[in-house]
């Protein structure tokens, strides 16, 4: 793609990432406005306080939750198009200082989930088109089916259990420590192993019924040579896409997986922002949330054309990618 | 937790009972310095900010990071703290707190009268321009100011009598927090590095949300006269770690990863004690749970129908279902420690009989249904299980079924606070409100009967019962607490005859699950634990 072409093709895509975090943060005001109560209220109205609703109106006037949605809505959008994050009704702090202590965490957590399914989704593809066909192939045909049966919280139940409270390889009272990351990263990341294990296994197979692909094996060469260099880099393509698509699920699952293994995250953030109705805190993490896969969108599009030479030629011809 | 995950955990935990051996000391040990303590709390989501902001988790936190004026045991009787003696008025208007020499803040300055008073003024008034409201439990309506009369001696002010001042001073949210804390800007509130107080324990770390690492202070020595211990802590350091699910506390606590875990499901305990933990469930003063009964909703205005409620309930299998013996039996509307709670269990006993008695005088006839009828109307409500008391769904869900058996049909909604807040407050077809309220002075129940002087109106009923009126009052300007303590039993008496509240078991919001090593801990009258004299066994 040449310059000329791409700096339009760059600003188009960055306008329509802005729209989108900006309708992302709106359509998350506009939920949170028909849902009953609000977290001053929550707070307060606690049968334990004993406070009637006119001592609470002059608090509630103060976060201007009294005010019509519209006019909240635009305070809010203006302030957020300025970088201005708000603060948190319930933990009365900034949003951007519990964001930036979040998330680290939940960075850690995802990355590592991400390597320990790509590196299991390799092992089972690998498996599938090594081990002998009629037991070993099947076994490691039907291990993504099996994992995806299994819910993320169900396998951290079974790895706490087992590995931090019998074995005890890690404590629950650490949970950042290396071993509890792991073990948190393989609940998060065995779900989503099993989709690219998936997809990948489909395309092992159809690269492994080509011409040239019984040609390099006529040609002596080893299996795992075959594998890495025939058969894998052309399947590569839908797992980037998978990749792409699975770190939207690694958002989500590190609510279920953070909450489970105790890890303070942008999970659990979401977990206690939902539950007190924390407003400017839930609708940073919606944008973020949205900021995470535009980005994760304009990478995979990127990637493409250094995977398959034949987008680079369409690229470079001007053709759409 | 739902169920099946719980089932999973238990079924799994069970090879580790095998591994696991039980630390029990039997025998009494001398005390002993240092070590450090974990404590499993479900939630620390409250935040650090003032006032409202400590709530049920993060009050046991400032219980060790802050100091109170006063100490209030389980029997709500004051004792010094910060406050060396106190003076009080004939007219019980006006106070003066004597203060200790020599306690201070953990950033250097002193607990003077300045920031004594300072505290005071925040929890009576709050600050709205902060978006701080008053302390609930505080008398601020009543309230007309502290003055500081020299470095030690403060002098708070009521418009009439305020029986209920002193023991609030022990409150888990009356604490001691800095001049310098008290004045943040309101985004700064919750910033627990800069929310300074006089504690037995300073802040190590923390991670909001997530943990709280606290230090002992080693110049400490300005605890509560009245507990054995004085001087610093002994334990060095104590760590509160967050760990939501009830389920993997446990698991967490067998395991010997923590020493204490606050908040497990009764049903889970026994396995547990099996293995020589213990479950400490401390007296807290306040009502006991039950529902306040909203006359205005439909069919509640007749007595009889309050009443055969009250009969048709079987505490003893509420005790047997959903609790353990560390839960005892409710005798009338007041926890069974507050010593104004009169022995009223006649008014309370399971009596099937003569609720359908009851009911059918009030014309309600049983149909082919079971349910009872009265003409079109059915007797039939919604009831809203309370979404601040973990044990609330299983007592209602043994109530449903008991009032089944009188031909009421309850049917149990359970929904989250927002919910609640927006379907059960304020809500006149619903009759009966769960409660659950803790409070360190009985004059508490003074400001529910009625809706005078902003009063809580628990039974809607405004200022039409001349009874309630009269008690009310009575209770809100009594000045001797003995004379008090009468009116209040005669309250407790008209209130459950009238059915007008109906008890269903011991409110035990607070039950620290810990292992045998833990010793030497103390509990304020709200329950709250204090670890400025504990340590842990060897």
């Amino acid at each position: 793609m040449s310059r000329q072409s791409f700096l339009p093709f760059a600003a188009r895509r960055l306008g329509h990432a802005l729209v989108v975090i900006l309708l992302a943060y709106s359509f998350t005001f506009l939920i949170i406005s028909v849902l009953p109560g609000d977290p001053v209220s929550n707070m307060l109205l606690d049968p334990e306080n004993g406070f009637t609703e006119e001592e609470i109106a002059p608090i509630i006037a103060h976060y201007g939750l009294d005010r019509p949605v519209l006019e909240q809505w635009w305070r809010a959008i203006s302030r957020f198009a300025l970088g201005d994050l708000g603060i948190s009704l319930r933990a009365s702090r900034p949003v951007s200082a519990m964001l930036l202590e979040a998330l680290p965490s939940t960075l850690v957590l995802a990355g590592t989930a991400m390597l320990v399914a790509l590196l299991l989704a390799l092992a089972i593809a690998y498996a599938s088109q090594s081990l002998p066909r009629r037991w070993g192939q099947g076994v490691a045909r039907v291990l993504p089916a099996l994992s995806l049966s299994v819910p993320s919280f169900v396998i951290g139940l079974v790895l706490i259990q087992v590995f931090a409270f019998q074995l005890g390889l890690f404590r629950i009272t650490d949970p950042n420590g290396a071993a509890a990351t792991v073990f948190a990263a393989l609940a998060l990341g065995i779900p989503v192993s099993a989709q690219i294990a998936e997809v990948l296994i489909a395309n092992l197979d159809h690269e492994a019924g080509q011409e040239y692909f019984a040609v390099a094996r006529a040609r002596g060469l080893r299996l795992s040579q075959l594998f890495a260099r025939h058969q894998l880099r052309p399947s590569a393509l839908p797992v980037v896409t998978m990749i792409a698509v699975s770190i939207g699920e690694l958002l989500g699952g590190s609510l279920i997986t953070e909450t489970i293994f105790g890890r303070k995250g942008v999970g659990s953030l979401v977990q206690s922002a939902v539950v007190t109705q924390d407003f400017p805190v839930l609708q940073s993490l919606v944008s973020l949330a949205a900021v995470v896969f535009v980005l994760v969108n304009l990478a995979a599009d990127l990637l493409y054309p250094l995977l398959d030479p034949r987008l680079r030629r369409r690229a470079a011809a001007g053709r759409p990618a | 937790m739902p169920l099946a995950r719980r089932a999973l955990l238990t079924l799994l935990s069970g090879s580790a009972a095998l591994l696991a051996a039980p630390a029990v000391a039997q025998t009494a040990s001398p005390r002993r310095s240092g070590g450090e303590l974990t404590f499993l709390i479900g939630s620390l989501d409250s935040g650090w900010g003032l006032n409202e902001k400590v709530d049920s988790y993060t009050g046991i936190v400032w219980g060790q990071l802050a100091d109170k004026i006063v100490h209030v045991d389980d029997k709500g009787e004051a004792t010094p703290w910060i406050a060396e003696r106190w003076e009080e008025n004939a007219g019980q208007s006006e106070f003066i707190l004597h203060l200790r020499a020599g306690p201070s803040f953990a950033d250097g300055s002193p607990v003077d009268a300045r920031a004594v008073a300072a505290n005071i003024e925040l929890w009576a008034r709050g600050d709205t321009s902060r978006g701080v409201g008053r302390l609930g439990l505080f008398p601020s309506s009543t309230y007309k100011g502290s003055e500081v009369l020299d470095d030690r001696r403060v002098r708070v002010s009521f418009t009439r009598p305020t029986l209920s001042f002193i023991p609030t001073l022990g409150y888990h949210k009356t604490v001691l927090r800095s001049l310098a804390s008290l004045n943040l800007k309101a985004e700064e509130l919750g910033n627990l590095d800069r929310q300074i107080g006089s504690g037995p324990f300073t802040l190590q770390s923390w991670l909001e949300g997530d943990h709280v690492v606290l230090r002992r202070r080693p110049d400490y020595n300005w605890g509560p006269q009245a507990l054995a211990h004085q001087g610093p802590a002994s334990l060095e350091r104590i760590t509160f770690k967050v760990v939501k699910d009830a389920a993997i506390r446990a698991a967490a606590l067998q395991a010997g990863q923590a020493q204490i875990a606050l908040n497990i499901a009764p049903h889970e305990l026994r396995p547990l004690k099996a293995r020589g933990i213990r479950a400490v469930a401390p007296d807290s003063l306040g009502f006991v749970s039950g529902f306040s009964v909203n006359t205005r909703a439909p069919f509640f205005d007749d007595v009889r129908l309050r009443q055969a409620l009250q009969h048709a309930i079987d505490r003893q299998e509420i005790l047997d279902t959903v609790f353990t013996e560390d839960w005892k039996p409710v005798t009338t509307l007041l926890q069974p420690n507050v010593p104004e709670a009169a022995d009223l269990s006649a008014l309370l006993a399971y009596d099937p009989e003569k609720s359908n008695r009851l009911l059918e005088e009030a014309g309600w006839q049983r149909g082919a249904d079971g349910i009872r009828a009265r003409g079109s109307d059915k007797l039939r409500f919604n009831l809203f299980a309370s979404p601040w008391v973990g044990t609330s769904k299983q007592v209602d869900e043994v109530i449903v079924q008991q009032l089944q058996k009188v031909g009421i049909a309850a049917r149990l909604q359970v929904v989250d606070i927002a919910t609640f807040n927006a379907r059960v407050r304020n809500n006149d077809s619903v009759p009966l409100r769960e409660i659950s309220r803790s409070f360190l002075d009985a004059g508490v129940v003074g400001n529910v009967l009625t809706d005078a002087d902003r009063g809580d109106n628990w039974f809607k009923l405004g200022q039409s019962n001349e009874t309630l009126n009269r008690l009310a009052q009575d209770i809100a300007t009594a000045v001797d607490r003995r004379s008090r303590a009468e009116t209040l039993k005669e309250a407790q008496r008209y209130v459950l005859e009238q059915g007008l509240f109906i008890p269903t078991a011991q409110l035990n919001q607070r039950l620290y699950v810990q292992a045998g090593t833990v010793k030497g801990e103390a509990y304020s009258g709200g329950g709250y634990a204090l670890y400025h004299g504990a340590w842990l066994d060897a």
